[in-house]
């Protein structure tokens, strides 16, 4: 993170007694593709909002590419209209009264660009959202699939310092919305533009971020890569909101060295020597069900916990099967080659590497 | 007046209120606030005129202690009331039929709304005692044809009478021009959704259209009723005779009391303030949390009208059939009536002549009148659009930190009798700075003009945008637009249907009111209205006939013009043709 | 438009004024000049009088042809004027030189509210201040002061007005007559319980005849009661109501004109018919913007020609002598010498007995 765009730090903002976002802090790099993640109501739009000047901060400090933007207790606040930012909303917030000509060529006009200058980078906008031809037509006689282009190639035209996008592709159909997603990222590779990005998809966050940043209640749980924030999530609410969890209560070991958790006699994992947890803690292991293997019964090796299949679901391309083990019920699914009866006791094999370890 | 904003600045509780929100109070407080406080002060000094100022509660007493006074209040109530509902029903079912449905000719219908509603009502109602007066009353002599039908069928000397009259009269084509932009702007998107939930047209409308819009069609029904509460034209000519009295008579009869008894009527007049607390605290009640309802966006926007099949035939029918007996029926009375020597005598010898237009023309006073008027109506719409929008945009922005006290100060002009609104208005203007500018002008009368409507026009603009939503707003302002572009390029051409339609309501108001410009205005700035009511009072009733007539065409004619211009600025496609 | 007709023969007619020299002493003939000089060095007068179309047109076309100074008229129902004066005079405001105006108006406000300037000493025209020119040997000053409100017309009032299809005038001996059980139901009144011609019947009816007539007339007989003149009237024409106590001479006169069978009710045996000024009373206000104008135009319109074009106007009978009324009025509105008139616009009449009766009719009507 060398080259750091924008400081978003210890920005709280309160609607009467409530800290809709309560001390939220992170960076974005130039070029960087950075999602907050959460679900609806956690603050991440209010964040997003906060950056583009739609709503006033009551603590902490926002700067983008060294401009203060906002810093209440100095007295700083730079109105929207001169943050540079782009902004793609939800609802996409196209002018009905205007063609998607005019409603693209707004920010140049804004910017009192000459006339030749506003064609010519509208037509090149238009042609990078795929919307060429259709300048003319009515906003309202638009698909929602193509209003959401306009809206995009409103935000980019002026090639805007900070591209914020909120829930873009939450309106769309999963088809669409896949076909956009990969657009978004092209786009993003061409334009080389930082990008904030709004959703509670973590699908959608998982597949296009550079970094995530998981909110909760106001607060950030987690910012990192992908597979950082999927595997190895820090609290118990990212672990779930990213996917789902497979979780084994245990007493923590520490000897010579080596640390593991006992699972009630069952079996014992191995997992990293965490400073924070002391010999005889009760623990919970967290491991994502792809990460572990189902194994016939038998000798019960390290980073294997015993299980008995309960019931199997048909699911396709795979088997999903409910299984009975250290006094939980998990779900787990297993590839159809070497299936297992219902009632059969089984091993569940653990990879360490692959293993966060929670306080109960 | 920025001394006073700075004081107003320094005080710690406003200190909060953002700049925009300040000095829309502030003027409101001027124009509305204090006019209103120098009655109620005035109303305590009851001292005879002329000389120095005693204050007690003589004027008050003695306006309350009038037996009559409680019961003209109740009179008014039921009237109020009574008139209420068939009104309210009437006019949300013919809005929703122009701007939902497909009923043919819903243009036109709505237009004829906005002419009826600016047809003179004191030659209407003399209209109506043409048809229905017992005794020579013409529906009333056909009605002798009918079997069984011995004497008078009609009386409009009665309560139900001035009901009817009230019905064809001012408030319910008001309501249908107010209502219509708003149906329109609803969209067809939820009625769809609730078809599709398997909800049938009525159940739609009922469970889903209806619901959503309740704010503003209470809003309506509140003005209605205080409209109603404040009635007293109608009741003169039809009520006097049966002895029905109602409040606004007794106001009246204190204003022109000779001296007039401005105190009396000041105490009596503030009952409608007691009216509209309590009918502000049971709005904001009922509208507690409920207060979600934007709905149009920029996505999904449908204007898709609901298929009536052959009702909607029918329902043309139905309003046609209403129009035709409401309107149309005393209108060519009183069109006919501008030309006949005597309105509504027919049998007196030769009794059509052009003379009442001729003697309209020739009063050396017309020319003039009719510029000064053309003036003042086109800056109270300059100023209505200008005022209200920002005002209803404030309201509907949901950022106010007194949201409560500028809509108070919105509804203040209609809860007090215009006259003594004009009065206050007149003082405050002569006393302050802009005395020169704003005393006996063009530019006096069209502020106090604007001031007029600010119910209506602040409703119409307030719902307008809270339909609006804010992100189309926000889009304008993230690529860079400052608040004053995005409110002109957006805001306002997205409002435009709304905007025409309180600029038309301006124009008309402010080309027909005769209760404001009448403590205003001076030989040079003397408008239309001012002859018109010279006329009436000298008895000319045709003249002043033809008079009515000839400004409502003005009205009109600016309509078609103001809708044109409306529409392009609405629809993206016309604009194209601009430049840009 | 025959009264316009009558108007210009009468303008062209008349002496050129200004101009000619006038045939008085040499003093009052400069101060005079000096006056009309000022006058339209001022350029204007501003008049406040009374809402009257005919008034409107015919006094301030009359007025600029003899002096070529233009006439601001503010036509308008003295209680708003009122209210309008009052406001502006608390701010310093002046802005109207002349009031032409009834006595109700003069007396208790402009008069008791003290805004307006003593005439008398302004009246310099010589056949203004000849008192041989007024009818009763004097300027008729209507103010206990005899200086500030100059009374300008004094016509008969008829009693009352029928309709002759459904009552006769020779149904009508004396006052008692109206009592009549037959026209119970059938009179016509305008609303006596506020002030204006309703209540001024009243309290005429009230001195006259006392309460106990008064009750039978206004409550036992149930009359019909209005407000609007037109609408009294044109109950009268229909013989909807055929007696009617308040309608408007003016408008009564228009329906005859039509054609219609309307008769006005004049003299009863013990009834003469009521005396009244209608709008015909002059003040100066003091503070004038335009005093000298104010002065010129209230020498005029007291002067032969002045009033003589008000009246003409107004169909009013003068209180000067020296015009030729029985050529533009009906017989029956010029006052006869030796008749005991009622006169409705007495000052202590105006100033107590009308409000007093008024208040009186609202609780013997139950309003």
């Amino acid at each position: 993170m060398s080259d750091t765009l924008l400081e978003f730090s210890n920005v709280v903002k309160r609607y009467g007694d409530t800290a809709v976002v309560d001390g939220i802090s992170f960076t974005v790099a130039r070029g960087e593709f950075f999602t907050l993640l959460g679900p609806s109501g956690c603050g991440k739009t209010t964040t997003l909002r906060l950056l583009a000047g739609l709503e006033t901060p009551d603590e902490g400090e926002i700067t983008l590419g060294g401009r203060c933007l906002a810093a209440p207790r100095r007295g700083v606040l730079v109105p929207t209209d001169k943050r540079g930012m782009g902004m793609v909303f939800q609802s996409y917030a196209i002018w009905p009264h205007l063609t998607v000509f005019e409603n693209v060529a707004f920010p140049l006009r804004v910017r009192r660009e000459p006339k030749g200058a506003i064609a010519k980078r509208v037509s090149e906008a238009l042609q990078l959202v795929g919307l060429s031809g259709l300048e003319q037509r009515g906003a309202t006689e638009l698909s929602g699939g193509q209003q959401q282009r306009v809206a995009l190639a409103r935000a980019i035209v002026y090639t805007p310092a900070l591209l914020l996008l909120d829930e873009p592709l939450s309106n769309l159909d999963v088809k669409l919305r896949e076909q956009m997603r990969s657009e978004l990222q092209a786009l993003h590779r061409r334009l080389d533009l930082a990008v904030v990005y709004v959703t509670h998809d973590q699908a959608e966050a998982l597949a296009m971020s550079d970094r995530i940043a998981v909110v909760n209640q106001g607060r950030l749980e987690q910012v990192g890569r992908p597979a950082e924030v999927y595997e190895r999530p820090r609290t118990r609410f990212v672990g779930d909101f990213l996917g789902r969890t497979v979780i084994v209560k245990g007493i923590f070991r520490n000897d010579a060295g080596a640390s593991w958790v006992d699972v009630e006699g069952r079996g014992r994992v191995a997992v990293r020597p965490e400073g924070k947890f002391r010999d005889g803690d009760l623990v919970r292991i967290f491991s994502r069900p792809e990460d572990i293997t189902l194994l016939p019964i038998g000798e019960v090796a390290a980073n294997q916990v015993l299980g008995k299949i309960e019931r199997v679901a048909y699911m396709g391309d795979h088997l999903e099967y409910t299984i009975a083990a250290a006094g939980r019920t998990l779900i787990l699914p297993a590839s159809k080659r070497e299936p297992f009866a219902i009632g059969a006791d089984i091993r569940l094999a653990f990879d360490p590497g692959h293993i966060t370890t929670l306080p109960q | 007046m920025s001394q006073l904003a700075a004081a107003f600045a320094r005080s710690p509780k406003l200190r909060g209120l953002p700049a925009v929100e300040l000095s829309v109070l502030l003027f409101f407080v001027t124009v509305m606030g204090l006019p209103i406080l120098f009655l109620l002060f005035g109303s305590f000094n009851i001292a005879p005129p002329g000389q120095p100022p005693v204050y007690g509660l003589g004027n008050w007493l003695r306006a309350f202690a009038e037996p009559q006074t409680l019961s003209a209040l109740w009179m008014s109530f039921a009237f109020s009331m009574v008139r209420l509902v068939p009104s309210l029903a009437l006019s949300v079912t013919f809005a929703w039929l122009i701007a939902r449905t497909d009923m043919p000719g819903g243009h036109a219908l709505e237009f004829l709304c906005w002419f009826a509603y600016f047809v003179p009502d004191f030659p209407l109602t003399l209209a109506w005692i043409l048809l229905l007066d017992p005794n020579f009353g013409f529906l009333n002599n056909i009605a002798q044809v009918l079997p069984f039908v011995n004497g008078p069928l009609f009386n409009p000397y009665s309560f139900w009478g001035i009901v009817w009259v009230h019905l064809g009269t001012g408030g319910i084509w008001l309501n249908v021009m107010l209502l219509t932009p708003i149906f329109r702007r609803l969209g067809a998107t939820l009625e769809e959704a609730a078809r599709v939930a398997g909800a049938n047209t009525f159940t739609a409308l009922l469970r889903i259209t209806f619901p959503v819009l309740s704010p503003m069609i209470i809003a309506i029904a509140v003005l209605s009723f205080i409209k109603g509460l404040e009635s007293f034209n109608t009741e003169l000519l039809l009520g006097l005779p049966a002895g029905i009295y109602v409040y606004g008579t007794r106001i009246y009869d204190y204003l022109r009391q000779e001296p007039p008894a401005y105190g009396e009527a000041t105490a009596l007049g503030s009952v409608f303030l007691l009216v509209l607390a309590a009918l502000a605290v049971f709005y904001r009640r009922y509208f507690q949390g409920k207060r979600k309802f934007t709905v149009v966006t920029g996505q999904g926007y449908s204007t898709l009208r609901i298929k009536l099949g052959k009702w909607r035939y029918v329902a043309l029918g139905g309003f046609v059939l209403w129009f035709a007996v409401m309107m149309v029926l005393p209108l060519t009375f009183l069109v006919i009536g501008s030309f006949m020597r005597r309105y509504g005598f027919f049998d007196i010898k030769s009794p059509f002549t052009v003379a009442h237009w001729q003697a309209l023309f020739s009063d050396p006073l017309f020319l003039g009148s009719l510029q000064n008027s053309l003036e003042i109506a086109g800056i109270t719409a300059f100023l209505g659009v200008l005022l209200y929008s920002l005002v209803g945009y404030l309201l509907a922005s949901r950022r106010l930190k007194a949201p409560a006290l500028l809509e108070f100060f919105c509804w203040l002009p209609w809860v007090i009798p215009g006259i003594l609104m004009s009065l206050g208005l007149l003082w405050v203007f002569l006393a302050t700075p802009l005395r020169g500018i704003l005393y006996g002008t063009v530019w006096g009368i069209a502020l106090a003009l604007t001031i007029h409507d600010s119910p209506v026009s602040t409703q119409a603009f307030k719902s307008a945008f809270l339909q609006l939503g804010p992100d189309l707003e926000e889009a304008a302002r993230v690529t860079g637009a400052s608040w004053r572009y995005t409110y002109r390029r957006i805001l306002l051409p997205l409002v435009a249907p709304v905007a025409v339609t309180v600029a038309m309501l301006n124009f008309g108001t402010a080309l027909t009111s005769i209760s404001t410009p009448v403590l205003l205005y001076s030989a040079e700035s003397r408008p239309l209205s001012i002859l018109l009511l010279e006329y009436s009072f000298n008895g000319e009733i045709e003249r002043a006939a033809a008079l009515g007539l000839l400004i409502t065409a003005i009205i009109c004619a600016m309509m078609l013009v103001g809708r044109r211009f409306g529409l392009q600025m609405t629809n993206p496609r016309r604009q194209e043709a601009r430049p840009a | 438009m025959t009264k316009l007709l009558a108007l210009a023969l009468v303008l062209c007619a008349s002496p050129a004024w200004a101009q000619g020299p006038i045939p008085s002493p040499q003093g009052s003939e400069t101060r005079w000049n000096q006056l009309v000089d000022a006058a339209k060095a001022e350029g204007k007068v501003v008049i406040l009088a009374p809402p009257d179309t005919q008034v409107r047109q015919a006094l301030p076309a009359a007025f600029r042809a003899r002096f070529g100074i233009a006439v601001d008229y503010l036509g308008g129902r003295s209680s708003e004027s009122a209210g309008k004066l009052r406001a502006e005079r608390q701010a310093g405001v002046y802005t109207v030189d002349v009031a032409l105006a009834g006595i109700q108006t003069m007396a208790t406000i402009f008069y008791r509210e003290k805004m307006l300037l003593p005439l008398r000493p302004e009246l310099i025209y010589p056949e203004v201040v000849d008192p041989s020119k007024w009818k009763n040997g004097k300027l008729w000053f209507m103010d206990p002061d005899d200086q500030y409100i100059l009374r300008l017309f004094n016509t008969v009032g008829a009693n009352f007005y029928i309709h002759t299809q459904f009552a006769k005038p020779a149904d009508f001996h004396m006052a008692r007559d109206l009592l009549d059980p037959k026209w119970k139901g059938r009179i016509s009144i305008h609303d006596p319980t506020v002030p204006g011609n309703g209540s001024n019947e009243a309290a005429r009816f009230y001195t006259q005849y006392g309460e106990d007539f008064v009750r039978r007339l206004f409550v036992d007989q149930q009359p019909g009661i209005a407000r609007d003149r037109r609408q009294i009237t044109d109950w009268l024409a229909r013989g909807r109501y055929p007696i009617s106590i308040g309608a408007e001479r003016d408008e009564v006169e228009r329906l005859k004109q039509e054609g219609l069978p309307v008769e006005a009710v004049y003299n009863l045996s013990d009834m003469p018919g009521t005396l009244s000024a209608g709008v015909g009373e002059v003040a100066l206000m003091d503070h004038a913007p335009h005093p000298n104008a104010a002065r010129l135009f209230a020498n005029w319109i007291a002067s032969k020609d002045g009033l003589g074009v008000y009246a003409r106007a107004r169909t009013e009978s003068p209180t000067r002598n020296d015009i030729d009324e029985s050529s533009f009025l009906p017989p029956e509105i010029i006052p006869r010498p030796g008749v005991n008139y009622f006169d409705t616009f007495g000052w202590d009449f105006t100033l107590s007995t009308k409000e007093e009766v008024r208040l009186r009719m609202k609780e013997l009507m139950k309003r």
